[in-house]
């Protein structure tokens, strides 16, 4: 898998370029946001890591240039980026990232992230095969989710809901996204009943650490559901 | 500033010249053309003289009217003195019963030759209709002269002027005082060539009235000589006395005849008619007539003079400009006042007095209104740079609203801000150069002194560093935070996920992390990434500071009296009351720290800042060996969104899903409890 990776700090890049080399990757590392922008319109890479600052095209300005140049045909891109107050991440998301990292970077956090985005675009798990996560077994054909072999009971937009955050597990989803999934035949739905949602989910299905879960709320932007495995 | 002058100064030529024309404030002029006069007293003249009917002469020789033939002895005795003109100031407009009386008079004044006889304009009684009354035939016929003997009354009642030329149809008619003069060949140039009848056509019976001049008085009431008629009558009087004078001959007792106000009597001591033509005479003959400036030329000096207070004005401060500016009305006034006497001109001033009122109070408003918006702007800017604090909630348009003084507590709040965030800017270097810095050195010596130095050595004060300035970020954003900018969250997801981040911590010290949190979302308006970081901070405290093997509870009381309070509690001793309060003061750490704990002193300072930003508070109570910090919000009320139908059906939609929600919920939710 080819990744282009953006970071105008060498020593970084080696550290980091060395991590996805071990970890599979085939990696193409530019110190400048304008080669990097090229090099991903004219040849194949199936991911680009991006960072913020760099001294001639920012990360964001990359991002935008290649949404421009190929549309759809756009590999997903993470950001690793020092800024980590809720405007730039939110930005970032909302400018068309598929997730980003706080750095320091951490070399697991780092894959399972790359992991997640890219898993997505070679298309989730098979729509009529059952998944099992632990404790929980999610049946996608049947629409039904079991804790401890007991079937847990939820309504229809939960149930949506819950079979949408587990094909994307580790993948950040903005909220108009899930509205869009779940409730795309209700019109002006209020925000707040994604929180509702995502709530009951929480205590239904038992997602926390204890049970090896984490859904985290990326700021008011929308929500990550985790396989917390360490 | 140049342009308001330009404004305030096309303002008051404006005003000046509109009262100057309209003559709106007459009665302020005419009070400083008084006072002039006033002022004005001369020395009674040698060569006029009254020849007086007095209250004694009317209790010696009888009640008025007097016959005729005693006009003629009196005449007889003043022209055996040879006056140079006599002026009689008594109507002979109907013949007397005696007509020998009549002829003993026109005889006397013939004889005497310079006899002027006075001409009365008055209107008759029914009707209205003005009517010329001269002397009966014989006695005019014989007069050496006609004179009129009206004044002229101003608005106000008191007489000022007189019009050197008067008549039905046509001016024809001179003053009593102009013929006395021309008969005595006394008259100035200056008045002679006043032609006597002129070229405007005839009127009617309308009363014409030309070249009206204000006179002078030399004095009040009996300031000319005066001399008893009786004495004179009956030849008691030195003909040295008489001789070469200008005499006139009138009324002066009290309550008869024609006395009228003047500017130098009050109204309670008229001036006879015999004295007013005395000091018209007086005037004449020493060319001392005032003439009011033509209307041009008065616009023009008040227009000057309305603009002078603008050439000190924009240069001073507030006090001097005031006292200068009295100052300088009362220069006007005199000027006006004094003017009429130098130079027999009269400018009417109370244009230029108003305008010169009013120069300092608009120069004083254009100014304030400059400092104003000077001051608004200074505040929009301050404002725009300074995280605002909580004290002022209003918003930036709101200046409008605010009177003055507001506006100044609103810079003087700004300002306190300003050293307040200086003081952060200091503690911020302090922290800095003391705190940060102190591990970052540690780890470099460490490096230093001994190369191969074991990574495991340097880790805790690196993370330390990394840890402070981490904190310190955090930190120097909550105090950033501005109440208005906040949005709506849902706290329990907040406290679920610093819970989770925590999980591991707790895992380690093997400690028990159990959450008190209600099943339903709870709503408020806040920052999302300060009240997860306070809550785990809070919990990091709990976690590090808890004996291990214990519960550590991290709660949230359902809202109540528009309040939500989150709190955590651990096992742990009793804190007294000063410990308390050092807990959340900046860089200090409770006593229970030990020196390597990677405890930033910051956590609890944040965790009270960001409730303090939220319009809360932080605090800690200790009860049973437990120890309970507590962080108190005020809750987020359903906001009011606009009535559409759509946030109505959106609002209906979400009520639906929530009964929906509880209805499933409610069968199976209990796990937790």
């Amino acid at each position: 898998m080819r990744i282009a990776y953006l970071e105008d700090e060498v020593e970084l890049a080696e550290t980091v370029g060395g991590w996805l080399r071990n970890a599979g990757y085939q990696v193409e590392s530019f110190k400048s946001g304008a080669d990097c922008a090229r090099a991903v319109e004219n040849q194949r890479f199936d991911v680009c890591l991006l960072d913020w600052m760099v001294p001639d095209l920012s990360g964001a300005e990359v991002m935008a240039r290649l949404k421009i140049k190929l549309k759809h045909a756009m590999p997903p891109v993470v950001f690793a980026t020092g800024r980590d107050s809720e405007e730039d991440v939110v930005g970032i998301l909302t400018a068309g990232a598929d997730d980003y990292l706080i750095k320091p970077l951490s070399r697991p956090l780092l894959l399972a992230r790359l992991q997640a985005v890219t898993r997505r675009w070679q298309g989730g798990p098979n729509a009529s095969s059952t998944q099992h996560f632990g404790r929980l077994v999610v049946d996608y054909s049947r629409r039904q989710i079991t804790l401890d072999g007991q079937l847990v009971v939820l309504t229809d937009r939960e149930t949506d809901l819950a079979l949408y955050l587990f094909q994307n597990v580790g993948r950040a989803l903005s909220r108009e996204l899930l509205i869009q999934v779940v409730w795309s035949l209700t019109p002006d739905i209020d925000t707040r009943t994604v929180d509702v949602h995502i709530s009951a989910l929480r205590r239904k299905l038992a997602l926390s650490p204890e049970f090896g879960w984490r859904l985290v709320s990326i700021y008011r932007h929308g929500y990550r559901l985790e396989r917390d495995t360490a | 500033m140049r342009t308001e002058l330009m404004r305030v100064l096309l303002l008051l030529v404006t005003i000046s010249i509109v009262v100057t024309a309209s003559g709106l404030l007459y009665r302020i002029d005419n009070l400083v053309y008084d006072l002039g006069q006033r002022l004005n007293w001369r020395p009674a003249p040698t060569d006029v003289l009254i020849v007086a009917i007095d209250q004694s002469n009317l209790e010696r020789l009888g009640r008025w009217p007097w016959p005729r033939y005693r006009h003629a002895r009196l005449l007889r005795n003043i022209c055996a003195s040879k006056p140079a003109a006599v002026g009689i100031n008594i109507a002979f407009s109907e013949a007397s019963d005696d007509s020998s009386a009549d002829d003993l008079l026109a005889e006397a004044i013939a004889e005497c030759g310079n006899v002027v006889l006075p001409l009365v304009i008055e209107s008759t009684q029914t009707g209205g209709q003005l009517l010329e009354t001269p002397p009966i035939p014989s006695l005019a016929f014989a007069a050496a002269g006609l004179g009129r003997i009206g004044i002229h009354l101003d608005e106000d009642g008191i007489a000022r002027s007189v019009d050197l030329r008067e008549g039905i149809g046509i001016a024809a008619w001179p003053l009593l005082a102009e013929d006395m003069l021309r008969v005595a060949r006394r008259l100035p140039k200056k008045y002679g060539n006043t032609p006597t009848v002129n070229d405007t056509p005839d009127l009617g019976h309308r009363l014409v009235r030309e070249t009206r001049r204000r006179f002078e008085y030399i004095g009040p009431p009996g300031s000319f000589p005066r001399l008893s008629y009786s004495e004179v009558l009956d030849g008691k009087v030195s003909p040295i006395v008489l001789a070469g004078k200008i005499v006139l001959v009138g009324v002066t007792a009290v309550g008869m005849g024609d006395a009228l106000p003047t500017p130098v009597s009050a109204l309670a001591d008229p001036m006879p008619g015999v004295e007013l033509q005395a000091n018209v005479l007086l005037s004449m003959l020493e060319q001392r007539l005032i003439t009011p400036l033509p209307l041009l030329a008065s616009l023009l000096l008040a227009a000057i003079l309305a603009s002078a207070p603008m050439l000190w004005l924009p240069r001073m401060m507030a006090l001097p400009g005031l006292l200068i500016s009295l100052t300088w009305l009362v220069m006007v006034g005199i000027f006006s006042a004094i003017l009429p006497i130098v130079s027999q001109y009269w400018f009417p001033p109370s244009g230029a007095l108003v305008a010169g009122m009013l120069a300092f109070p608009l120069w004083s408003w254009r100014r304030l209104e400059l400092a104003r918006r000077h001051l608004d702007q200074e505040l929009r800017q301050l404002r725009s740079i300074l995280p605002e604090s909580q004290a002022s909630d209003e918003g930036i348009n709101e200046i409008q609203t605010l009177g003055f003084e507001e506006r100044i507590v609103c810079v003087q709040e700004a300002q306190r801000t300003m050293q307040n965030l200086e003081t952060q800017r200091n503690e911020a270097l302090a922290f800095i150069s003391h705190d940060l810095r102190a591990p970052l050195a540690g780890a470099v010596r460490q490096l230093e002194s001994e190369p191969n130095c074991q990574p495991e050595r340097l880790l805790p004060s690196l993370r330390r560093a990394l840890a402070m300035a981490q904190a310190f970020l955090w930190l120097a954003r909550a105090e950033a935070l501005d109440r208005r900018q906040m949005k709506e969250l849902e706290l329990v997801s907040i406290l679920h996920q610093a819970a989770d981040d925590l999980y591991s911590l707790a895992s380690q010290r093997r400690l028990k992390l159990l959450r008190h949190l209600p099943d339903e979302t709870v709503w408020i308006k806040g920052d999302f990434e300060s009240l997860e970081r306070s809550a785990f901070n809070l919990l990091h405290n709990a976690l590090s500071y808890a004996p291990e093997e214990t519960v550590v509870l991290l709660g949230l009381d359902p809202p109540r009296a528009g309040e939500i309070r989150f709190w955590v509690e651990n096992d742990g001793p009793r804190l007294v009351a000063e410990q308390i309060e050092k807990l959340f003061q900046r860089f200090s750490r409770g006593d229970r720290a030990d020196a390597n704990s990677s405890g930033t002193g910051l956590g609890l300072y944040f965790v009270r800042k960001v409730a303090v930003r939220h319009g809360g508070t932080a605090g800690v109570t200790c009860s049973d060996g437990k120890i309970r910090f507590w962080v108190r919000l005020p809750s987020g009320e359903e906001p009011v969104t606009k009535d559409s139908s759509l946030s109505r059906l959106s609002r209906r939609i979400k009520a639906l899903s929530i009964a929906e929600l509880r209805r499933v919920s409610g069968a199976g939710g209990s796990e937790k409890k």
